[in-house]
This record gives structure tokens, sequence and C-alpha cells, in this order.
């Protein structure tokens, strides 16, 4: 691929245009320091400076589009055309505004010259609303998104669920790699990134999720990180956040630093977070304490031609499970983890040709972690080592293609335990991707393909083992994506995604054997299981107007075979205080609506409601229908949030930003085999949001109070939830330097 | 070039620092060479030639029972395959561990002379507890008992 990019490709910049201009208020034409701009097509940024003057040097020649976000401000997006050897001038003035679903935004813009250029169901949390919702985990940051829920067990292990699917069907990546962690696999596995190092997470589903896995239906989360900058920063700029909370007497501190040395960008970021036992109206959660580091460094050489550069990190974990009293671990189980990772990227841009650039990465993760009893004995261990390789091209129109992507993407993966009889084994991945747009009147179509190539290895084949043939497995599977977007009346658009879903079974659902004490469980694969195919329907219909936002989603996803953990509700005999989860895949169905609006009363007030549901449900087998002795064929699927609903009001003043939220749950009763109910429940939460800038700083404060009224309530997703309710009221307090 | 000389050596400490943390990461830390050619699912108990407890397809039959203030004879534990027979581990990575007994009611006591497979049941006070067996494999419990009722008298 690179071969051909450079054989189309006529020109490799030497010199290129500049860019820049100033950003200002555009109600007081103030200039706005620390304003973030990004060329979205280059994925280069850059931070206005004190005078809200920026520069975007050694652009090659094009149209691009750049967005600007500012904290207490209204995001915008323009079409910036640049020439050869040029240097262009553009100002940007943002308005203020209390209208926060801005600050969920998606990307692409109806204000653009032609066309509905959304790019469906891609959206990206940033600035005010990053801050408003900072959490101690990934989960529970994106858990007001709509149609977002928290699969959780404690206060660390947590992984975000979007319309019912969670675990391996969610696809979380850091700087657009994979994690390397084996945190979609059990409910007490962590994600190994922390939410206070990200500049801003992207969600997308549909065609533009393929680029990262098959898992078009349930979607790709990218915190982004920037450790290896892509932009030559003009200055030294960054970051420093204090953060505490009063529910686990915890705290967190972050700092973030971008450092421009000749050619070269240096990134340094490093975070801690610590945290007590967290408290509950009906008591402590014993065993619920936490410590986490994740430092990073980073180098990027940048030139006209694009850049080049390296990264090191290594995240460190020690959080505690808490007890069982029915069995498994009475006093708990600690877990420590720890991942060693490096990173290496390149993009190569090219002017006047077909393709607009070459990008090429590298990822190696080393993840370990060791769940330790009460007693101090080692229970199991995990290992896995992780290489990630791709390499990709953006192209120009093309035929009656505008725009588009492909690539290659492959994947060596070994995978260990200790501690259980599942034996050791390697996977490989390759996948080949190509995602498509194209504009045709007012409809915008993008497309997108993926086919990939798996193969499982076990280290020693066992044709007689307990759990089946355990031996070598194969598989090949194609997803694709189509989402047509209509704008039938200016801010009015609706459309429809059409999403196939692929995904091979994990080498812990193939292979596991073994006690897995965090988990309450004895995990048991099938050597025979089939590959995940799913299809999934959508229709949307979307209103974005300066004073209005309206979005209605309903969706239909059904899988041949949705691999999932199933709690056979029997002992296991080799641990008989823990219950057999077998791995075991089912015809399934999920479907559901997602509903949002919200209203500018005036430049002060805004209101919002929203609304979402998931229903799912597994079709039982003739045998099954027999035991359970009914004719029903259908049973709920297991970990189904609930109806939630909610209602805001958002007030902004200056640089004063509140809100008040209250949200709704339903009560849970479509329960899964041997899994417990969960009541409805009301929580109320305040925000409030302050920013001041001195000379060359800029701060913000965030001081928030979640569960206001101290209400007992039951996550329904919380694998402890039969024994331990959610956290009690929670004050939080978070001080963020921009510099 | 003057560029180049003036940051190659933090460029280059740097870089190794990079290049390091790769090399020392090439290895999975829970890898496991090991084939393991047994496996237990059930276990028994003998004290003197006698069966006192079996426990087999998760089902615990009979009990341990000592005198307060007295200790059994050996009792010997044996673990039982797939295919119920009997087993005990000659490999020095494997050992005999005991958890949730009520050291106040009655103790478990290992002499060294005795073998790893073999141990004695001290009664402390009068009454009721249970206790569970666990097959160790270095650090790690490969097999576990359910609950073995324990009476001292």
């Amino acid at each position: 691929m690179a071969v051909c990019c450079t054989l189309y490709a006529k020109n490799i910049p030497a010199e290129a245009s500049t860019l820049k201009g100033y950003v200002y208020d555009k109600n007081t034409n103030e200039p706005l320091a620390f304003s973030y701009l990004y060329v979205e097509d280059l994925n280069r940024t850059a931070v206005a400076a004190k005078d809200g003057s920026y520069v975007f040097r050694n652009i090659p020649a094009g149209t691009y589009t750049i967005s600007i976000t500012r904290i207490g401000y209204q995001p915008i997006s323009r079409q910036i055309q640049v020439l050869v050897d040029e240097e262009i001038k553009a100002d940007f003035y943002l308005e203020s505004k209390a209208l926060s679903g801005y600050a969920v935004e998606i990307i692409g813009n109806q204000e653009q010259a032609t066309g509905s250029r959304m790019e469906h169901a891609s959206t990206k949390i940033s600035g005010n609303s990053l801050r408003k919702n900072l959490a101690g985990t990934l989960a529970e940051t994106l858990n007001n998104l709509p149609g977002f829920d928290t699969r959780s067990m404690g206060s660390t292990p947590s992984r975000p669920v979007i319309r019912g699917l969670g675990g391996e069907r969610i696809t979380i990546l850091q700087d657009g790699s994979r994690t390397g962690d084996v945190s979609s696999q059990s409910a007490d596995h962590a994600v190994t990134v922390d939410p206070v190092a990200a500049e801003e997470i992207e969600i997308a589903r549909g065609p533009a999720a393929l680029k990262y896995s098959g898992n078009a239906m349930g979607g790709v989360i990218n915190i982004v990180r920037n450790q290896i900058a892509t932009s030559l920063p003009e200055n030294v700029y960054g970051t420093a956040s204090l953060q505490g909370e009063t529910v686990n007497t915890g705290a967190a501190a972050a700092a973030q630093a971008g450092i421009p040395i000749g050619s070269l960008a240096l990134n340094v970021d490093g975070n801690m977070r610590i945290g007590q036992d967290i408290s509950t109206p009906i008591g402590d959660i014993s065993n619920s304490d936490k410590l986490s580091t994740n430092n990073a460094v980073g180098l990027s050489y940048i030139r006209p031609w694009g850049y080049a550069g390296v990264a090191g990190s290594i995240y460190y974990s020690n959080y505690g499970i808490p007890p069982d009293p029915n069995g498994g671990h009475p006093n708990g189980v600690d877990i420590e983890m720890q991942k060693i990772q490096t990173d290496g990227r390149s993009e190569i841009f090219f002017e006047e040709s077909l393709f607009k650039s070459l990008d090429i990465n590298y990822s190696f993760k080393n993840y370990y972690h060791k769940e330790i009893e009460s007693n101090g004995i080692i229970g199991t261990e995990f290992g896995v080592l992780t290489t990630d390789v791709s390499i990709g091209t953006k192209h120009t129109e093309f035929l009656f293609f505008e725009s588009g992507s492909l690539g290659l993407w492959g994947e060596a993966k070994n995978y260990a335990i200790q501690g259980a009889s599942t034996p050791d084994s390697d996977s490989y991945s390759a996948a080949l991707y190509l995602i498509e747009e194209i504009n045709i009147n007012r409809i915008h179509l993008e497309l997108g393909t993926r086919i990939e190539l798996n193969s499982t290895v076990p280290v020693n084949s066992n044709p007689n083992s307990q759990i089946g043939n355990i031996r070598e497995r194969q598989f090949t599977g194609f997803a694709g994506s189509l989402t047509a977007t209509y704008e039938f009346s200016p801010g009015w658009f609706t459309g429809v995604t059409l999403m196939k879903s692929y995904r091979p079974p994990s080498q812990e659902e193939l292979y596991s054997e073994g006690p897995h004490l965090a988990s309450y469980s004895f995990e048991v694969g099938n050597p025979s299981l089939e590959s995940e195919k799913g299809f999934g329907k959508e229709l949307f219909l979307r209103l974005k107007k300066p004073t209005l936002n309206l979005e209605l989603a309903g969706y239909h996803n059904s899988f041949s075979s949705y691999i999932y953990s199933r709690n056979t509700g029997q002992p296991s005999v080799r641990f008989p205080s823990l219950n057999v989860y077998q791995f075991t895949g089912s015809e399934a169905l999920l479907y559901g609506f997602e509903a949002s609006v919200e209203f500018l009363f005036n430049k002060r007030l805004s209101a919002s409601v929203g609304a979402n549901y998931t229903h799912g449900q597994r079709k039982l087998t003739k045998t099954e229908q027999q035991l359970l002795g009914t004719n029903s064929n259908t049973r709920p699927l297991p970990m189904i949030p609930p109806f939630k609903s909610y209602a805001s009001l958002n007030y902004a003043y200056k640089q004063l930003n509140a809100s008040v939220k209250l949200t709704k749950a339903a009560e849970q009763n479509r329960t899964g085999e041997f899994e417990e109910s969960t009541p409805g429940y009301f929580i109320l939460d305040l925000s409030t949001q302050y920013r001041f800038q001195t000379k060359e700083l800029l701060h913000t404060l965030s001081l928030n109070v979640n569960n206001l009224f101290n209400s007992e309530y039951y996550n329904h997703l919380s694998r402890i939830k039969d024994i331990r309710p959610e956290p009690a009221r929670n004050i939080s307090l978070l001080y963020r330097l921009y510099f | 070039m003057n560029t180049y000389t003036k940051y190659s050596n933090k460029y280059f400490i740097l870089i190794a620092t990079i290049l390091s943390l790769v090399i020392i990461s090439c290895s999975n830390p829970a890898s496991s060479e090991e084939e393991h050619e047994l496996e237990a699912e059930g276990a028994v108990l003998i004290l003197n030639g006698q069966e006192v407890v079996r426990y087999e397809d998760g089902t615990v039959t009979g009990q341990l029972e000592v005198d307060e203030g007295q200790e059994t004879a050996l009792i010997s534990i044996f673990f039982l395959d797939h295919d119920g027979d009997q087993f005990q581990p000659d490999e020095p990575e494997f050992s005999l561990n005991w958890r949730d007994i009520n050291t106040s009611i009655a103790d478990i006591e290992q002499h060294n002379e005795d073998g790893k497979w073999r141990f004695h049941l001290h009664g402390e006070a009068q009454g009721n507890t249970t206790v569970i067996f666990q097959l160790f494999h270095n650090d790690h419990a490969d097999f576990e008992t359910a609950s073995i009722p324990v009476v001292v008298n």
C-alpha cells in the first residue's frame, strides 16, 4: 500500500503553506486564549496563545475542515482552502451559550457550505462536558450520554455499555490503538486508561467504526491523549489538574505538557489517582479502595511532509474487589495491574494526488495482572502481549466518491493465565477496511467494509479436554455498514444505518477453564464456538437549530451467535464455592430507542429531556424449553439496562455555568438466568463550573454533587447489585489550569 | 546540523528509554510451559485405613471427628481424577493447603516427617466447624473441596 500511494503521489510537500489567525469572543471581540483548533483532515492541533493567535505551519495545499473549541463556548467548524506556498489568514468568532448539547457535538457540521456532511453516530466529548462528567473511570464519565450505561464491580472495574452491548462488542482505543487489557472479558477487570488524562473522547458507530474493528453495532470509543504530537506547538503549553471527591475520600492529579524543540515536539503526561473504600447510603463497601497511575512520554518529528513519532507509557493500578458474602471470597480480592506500552506513528501528506496521506501505526502492549486473595495467595494471573500494526491512506475525490480511506490492520496477541487450566494461546488477526463518502444532492452516504481473518492457536492442543476439543481455530468474516443521511429541510436530518457486524470468539471464550475468584465464577470456554455475526438497523431523525436540538433514534440489532458467559447456576466441581459460567453462543435480539431534546430559552438558560430503552432477549433451544418447562422460545438476556430518562436545566452567565439533572431509571425485572432484578430509582445531580483567566493562565473550577439526596439505588449492570448499592452522595471538586 | 548536535544526547536518552521499555516487555509474565497431567475433581480422606470423608461430584459424604484436647491419627488425603481414580501429586510444586476452619474449635497440624499429604486434626474445644482443603500448585489453588464438616466432641 505504501508503494502504491507513493507511486500515485505526485508530490510530497517539501515546503508548504501556513494557516494563521486569531480566535475572538463573538460578542465582546476579546481574544480567546487557550482555544483548541483541530484540522480534521490532517489530524493537526494548535492551541491559541494569550492574544488569541494561532499558527499551523507546513499545511499542504488542499481543502480542510477546521474545528475550534473553547471552554464555555459553542464549538464551530469551518472549511478552509489552502493553496500552494501561501500564508492564509483566518479569524474565528466563538459564541458563549448555555446549550449543553454542543459539548457533546456531532463531528461535522451542517453549517458547512455544501451537503449534510454529518458523520453519522460519531460524537466527541471534550471541554466543558468532559470536565462536568469527569469521573474516576471511563464508563462513569460517559454514563450521561444517551444510550450509555456502566457495567461495574466496585469502584474501579467498570466498562461502558452502549445500547445494551458491552464487553468484546465495544472496542476501546487510546490514541487510535487498542488498549491491550482484558477489561472486555470480565467485570472485575479495569480499563487501563484514566479519563483524567483524556483531551477528548470520541465515539464512533457504523461505517466509521470499521477502521478499528468489525464491531459496527457496538461501536468504538477512542480516548485522545495525543501522546505523539501531530503538529508543532508555537510555545510550551499544557494543563494541570487536581480533583478531590468525598464518596471515597479520593484524589486525582494529572499534568500534561507539549514542548517544542526545533522540529521536534515532546509530549509528557502523568496522572495518579487514589481512593479509600466507597461509601453508600447503607455503609461503606469494604475493599473498594484503589490506586492507579499512568505516565507517558512521546517525541514527534514534524516536517512539511508530515510527522513521525514514538511514545512509551507505563500504567499501574491496585484496587480491591468487594467481598462476596455468599461464597467465592468472603474477604475480597485485590487486583494488581500493570501495562507497559510503546507506540510508533507516522503520517505523510501528499499534494495534488489521489491520495491525501499515508499513515503507519505500531503499538506494543505488555499487560499483566494478578488477583490476590485476602491471605496473600495469588489466585489467578493474566498476561497479554499485544502487537498492533496498521497502515492506511485517505484519498481525495475519486470516481463518484467524494473522499474515503482504506487500510490494512494486523494484530498478534499472546494470552496466558496462571491459576487455571486454560492453555496459553496465540491469536493472529489481519483486516482490510474501506470507508467511503458520497454526496448526492441533499443525501450524504457513508459506506464501510471490513474483511477480517483470524487464527487462534493454543500452545498445546487437547482433543480430550473436559471443555471439548482444544484446537486451532480459524475464522473469516465480513463486516459492513451503510449510513444515508438526508437533509430534508434546513437543520432537519433523517436517515438510516445498516450494519453487519463480525467478531471472532476471543481466546478466553474459546479456551477458558478455571476459577476466577474476583468475578465469583468458574469460567468454562467452548472451543467449538462460532464467530458472532449480527445485523443491525437504525432509523434516526435529528434537528440542529440555534435554539433547539433534537435527536430520535430507533434500532434493531439481531445476532446469529451472540457469545456471552452464561451463569449455569451449578457450582463447579473443582471449586464448589464458585458457579460455573459457560461461554455460549445463542441467537439474540436487542432493540430499543433513544430520544433527546434540548431547548435554549435564551442565551443563559436551556433545558433538556431524554430517554432510552433497550430490550434484550435470546432464543431458547428446544432442550432449554423442556428443562425450563416453558412454551416461550425466548428469554431475557442478562445485564440489560432498564428504561432510563432524564431532565435537566442548564444556566450560563459570563464565566459561570450551572446545571441540575434528574435521572429516573425504571425497575428492571427482565432478568437472565440466576440474575436479580433491580428496583427503579431517582437521583439528582448538580454541577457548577467557573472559569477565569489571569495573564497567561486559564483556570477552571468544576464543583459537582452526585446523588444529592443520598438515594439508595442499584445499577442493574453491576456485578454486585444484589449485595451492594451504588455510591452515596458525592461532592467532587476539579481544578484545571491551562498554560 | 548544529541543532541536531545540541539535542542529540537528550534524544538518545529518550529514545533509549522507550526502546528499553520494548525490550523489557517482550515476555508474557503469566506464561506457563507446564502441562498438567492430572487434574483433581474430588478427594477422599483416609483415617486408619478407612475412608472417612469423600468429596465427589460436588457432594461431601462423611465428616471429621475428634475429641476435645485430643488429636487424630494421621489422616491421608487422596485426590480423585476425572475417572475417579485416586492420586497424590509427586511434583514438588504441589502442596496441601486448607482454609475457613475455626481454629478455636479445631486445627490442622502437619509435620514434615509425615509427608505433605498427611495431617492430624486437633480438637481445641467442643463444637462444630468446617474446613476446605485445597490442592496448591505453586502459589495458587488448582482444586478445592466443598466445606467438610468437622465435629469436636
